[in-house]
């Protein structure tokens, strides 16, 4: 990558991240999560899946920053965080710009010595 | 999918464009200092003085027509690949760059990658971009 766009965002950071969303089932949850904030019983709820499976789930999401945890009452209210995937949008996007910025570079670069 | 496509045309004949692609001192110029050598088999490598060196190993050279090269930025955990296609068009030429071979990137890297050529299942990807976009 270029000096200017790359490296700004250590990849070490974004591994748990990617870990994290590559997975189905935790994708849905961040997007439930992305309606409304949710206790464990309610997202569990809209899955076929145990509890402790989802628990687990929630787990690799809170380790990756993904989702945070508020006690009401009885309940653990699990909310969205969308910072970690606004990091995951402008690491690919980069990749993407960084082509668009070479490539003009080289067409002003070429056109000038002709 | 797998792969990022781009086609630009350039004011100049193949044979300048050419020039551009594989003479270190005028690839400096437009991408990253560099040691490549026009030659199948050879290794080279890019430097972006910020974030390291992409380590990359000519694949494939046909004179003013292709260039292959493998491409592996540090951020990434193996190698891509990286094709220039030329085509002359009335004294200008047609460049195409495809930027290829994501597959090989570890599972989860190759998750993130598939999932946004796709679209995201539910459209997660444009609910994200509405939530980025609230600045919630």
């Amino acid at each position: 990558m270029t000096a200017s766009r790359a490296g700004r965002t250590h990849p070490a950071k974004l591994g748990p991240v990617l870990r994290a969303i590559a997975d189905p089932n935790r994708r849905r949850i961040l997007d439930l999560l992305a309606g409304e904030d949710l206790p464990v019983s309610r997202i569990a709820d809209r899955f076929n899946m145990s509890r402790p499976g989802i628990i687990k789930h929630l787990r690799v999401l809170r380790s990756a920053r993904l989702i945070s945890v508020r006690r009401r009452g009885r309940e653990r209210v699990q909310s969205l965080n969308v910072e970690p995937l606004r990091e995951i949008e402008a690491w690919l996007s980069r990749f993407d710009a960084f082509w668009d910025d070479s490539l003009q570079k080289l067409k002003r670069q070429v056109e000038e010595d002709t | 999918m797998r792969q990022i496509r781009k086609e630009l045309m350039i004011n100049a004949p193949v044979a300048k464009v050419w020039e551009h692609l594989t003479d270190p001192a005028r690839i400096a110029g437009w991408f990253m200092p560099t040691d490549f050598k026009p030659e199948a088999g050879s290794p080279f490598v890019l430097n972006s003085h910020c974030s390291g060196q992409v380590s990359c190993v000519v694949k494939e050279v046909v004179p003013q027509r292709k260039l292959v090269y493998t491409f592996k930025p540090p951020q990434l955990s193996s190698e891509s690949l990286v094709t220039f296609l030329l085509e002359e068009i009335d004294r200008t030429t047609r460049l195409t760059l495809i930027h290829s071979g994501f597959e090989k990137l570890k599972p989860e890297e190759t998750g993130i990658i598939d999932e946004f050529d796709q679209g995201w299942e539910g459209h997660f990807l444009k609910r994200l971009k509405a939530l980025l976009e609230d600045g919630k």
